[in-house]
């Protein structure tokens, strides 16, 4: 009974991860209409600036912190403002800034590679982070503040997204740009503000899993852009928080399904549920009844 | 001399590899990232059978095609339901899928791969030298193309790009959108798969990393470059990209960073092509990516 408690533990701490990475994801989507994939190397390059100021120049945690989120900020405002805006004044569709957004995670994740090295670093070493027990059940302050972190925040953006004013005009704006335009909403500002807020976010989780893991390397970007492309479609696309609660079933399957499978096919789980999920139920297990496929 | 001779095999696999892709993705519009699990494929199912069976070249080829088009049926039958943006994101989750069977399974090699791949006989001749084998990736790539063009010259390549333009009018004609998706899938694999027999044969070992997701992004890449809907394009997107990081090794850029630097040229290409030049070197369908 203990070994399937830890298990659920081990799965709230997963699924908190996806739902970080995917809240982000998601808030970018629900603004603009693209898969940015790239998101995956906005998280691998913050944790690395967050190593510099951290580990390399010791300025401490608050330091830390700080230089992951402002360098993802920037880098994804700079992706969006040189690359998606341009495109999309073009008429070219978010489609295929989706298939830019591949080209832009590869250049991320081996710039990243040919700065800090391909090897892993470390970003904290032992004794940072303190176990706690309970009964037969342990985990630690970095996974508490993991689970924390992602509740809150899943809870403020659907509520941002629901019930507030500006919420509910971003998700219009990513229906409908234009008509969002001519109501007099401005655009293209909302659009930079959710990047800059998306990828803001993403460079807090990147530290925060960074940490409760220990080390970080350059690929660690690229699996989990996919488990948060699968956590956003589970959940339901162009909703923030059902993104976030699809991450986390996502996690709870994976490390509830270790029980019976073995952890190595775990990626391959995760998409045959995917997959299951675009074909049987398209809008998503949290989504709204309206169906994002055709034919 | 040997040296030229690997570049230009690969170079042939590749021009193989992307015009079975741009027949999807530049004449249908299909744009599939499990291009290179197909791949993959047909070059475990060669490794397996001269490991275990025979190295006959044309049973390597009639059984890694027939593999080739089972699991594209596999494949396709769900994702063809879907479009756009969830139509690639299910053939990614298959090549995520695909790449975990070669990775994890036993047969397969885990890993470390299948090694000691005997060279394959053809009518009782062994194909021993690696010159040999380029004119055999040669003779492929000209067999796909010269079939290629002929599909797309023909009533059927109308078919397809009326479909890439307008489903809905396709489907008001009377013809069965899916049946035709659905074919172009099937051949397309066919050449996915036989360029993965090529692979092994010419490379007597392989590995999982030669069919990830990379790999497929990196084929995208090829027909994107090279121009969607244009079959020259293709071939040379092949070469030009396949050459370019080898002119790394010429000029002064240390050993360790030359590899990432391969990748990020590639992704800068990807995002160029996508950004200002969406109808690639030569393609002349500015539209397929709207």
């Amino acid at each position: 009974m203990s070994v399937l408690a830890q298990f659920a533990v081990n799965g709230i701490v997963a699924g908190s991860v996806y739902a970080l990475i995917a809240l982000g994801f998601a808030l970018i989507f629900t603004a603009s209409r693209v898969f940015h994939f790239a998101h995956g190397g906005v998280y691998t390059f913050s944790a690395f600036a967050g190593y510099t100021a951290l580990v390399t120049l010791k300025l401490g945690i608050v330091a830390g912190f700080l230089a992951a989120i402002i360098v993802a900020a920037l880098i994804g405002l700079i992706i969006n403002i040189l690359l998606y805006e341009p495109m999309k004044a073009g008429g070219v569709s978010p489609f295929v800034a989706m298939i830019s957004s591949f080209g832009v995670l590869i250049i991320i994740t081996h710039v990243t590679a040919m700065i800090w090295g391909s090897n892993p670093v470390v970003l904290s070493p032992g004794g940072q982070t303190t176990v706690y027990h309970f009964g037969s059940i342990y985990t630690t302050d970095a996974q508490l503040l993991i689970i924390g972190f992602a509740a809150v925040l899943a809870i403020a953006l659907w509520i941002f997204f629901r019930h507030m004013r500006l919420g509910i005009a971003i998700r219009a704006m990513g229906n409908d740009s234009e008509l969002a335009e001519v109501v007099g909403m401005p655009a293209r500002r909302l659009r930079n503000i959710s990047f800059i807020v998306g990828s803001g976010l993403v460079g807090i989780s990147a530290m925060l899993i960074g940490l409760n893991v220990g080390i970080i390397d350059f690929n660690m970007g690229m699996d989990i852009i996919l488990m948060a492309t699968v956590a956003m479609i589970i959940g339901g696309l162009g909703n923030v928080g059902a993104a976030a609660g699809g991450g986390f079933v996502l996690g709870m399957i994976q490390n509830i399904a270790i029980w019976k499978i073995e952890s190595k096919w775990q990626m391959a789980l995760s998409f045959a549920i995917l997959i299951v999920v675009l074909l049987f139920k398209p809008s998503g297990l949290f989504g709204e009844k309206r169906p994002a496929t055709g034919l | 001399m040997e040296y030229f001779v690997y570049i230009g095999t690969l170079i042939a696999i590749y021009a193989t590899l992307t015009i079975s892709l741009n027949l999807l993705v530049g004449y249908t519009g299909l744009i599939s990232i499990a291009q290179a699990a197909i791949y993959g494929v047909g070059a475990y199912v060669t490794a397996l059978l001269a490991l275990h069976v025979t190295n006959d070249l044309l049973v390597s080829f009639a059984l890694a095609s027939i593999a080739g088009i089972l699991v594209s049926l596999i494949v396709a039958l769900p994702s063809l339901r879907l479009k756009n943006e969830y139509f690639l994101i299910a053939t990614m989750g298959f090549q995520a899928i695909i790449f975990s069977l070669f990775m994890n399974l036993d047969i397969t090699g885990g890993a470390s791969g299948l090694y000691g791949i005997p060279h394959p006989a053809l009518f009782g001749y062994t194909i021993r030298t690696s010159f040999e084998m380029f004119l055999l990736a040669v003779t492929l790539a000209i067999i796909c193309y010269l079939l290629a063009l002929r599909i797309t010259r023909a009533p059927f390549g109308r078919l397809l790009r009326a479909v890439r333009e307008d489903q809905t009018a396709v489907a008001a004609l009377g013809k069965s959108v899916f049946r035709i998706k659905f074919s172009i899938f099937i051949f397309s694999a066919v050449f996915a798969a036989a360029a993965g027999t090529i692979y092994t044969y010419s490379l007597t070992a392989i590995d999982p990393v030669a069919f990830g997701l990379d790999e497929s992004v990196f084929i995208i890449t090829l027909v994107i470059v090279g121009g969607t809907g244009s079959l020259n394009g293709s071939v040379l997107a092949a070469a030009v990209l396949i050459l370019l990081p080898e002119a790394f090794k010429f000029i002064a850029i240390p050993d360790a960073i030359a590899p990432q630097l391969r990748q990020v040229l590639y992704g800068l290409l990807l995002v160029f092509f996508t950004r200002y030049r969406r109808q690639g070197l030569i393609g002349e369908y500015r539209d397929v990516l709207k």
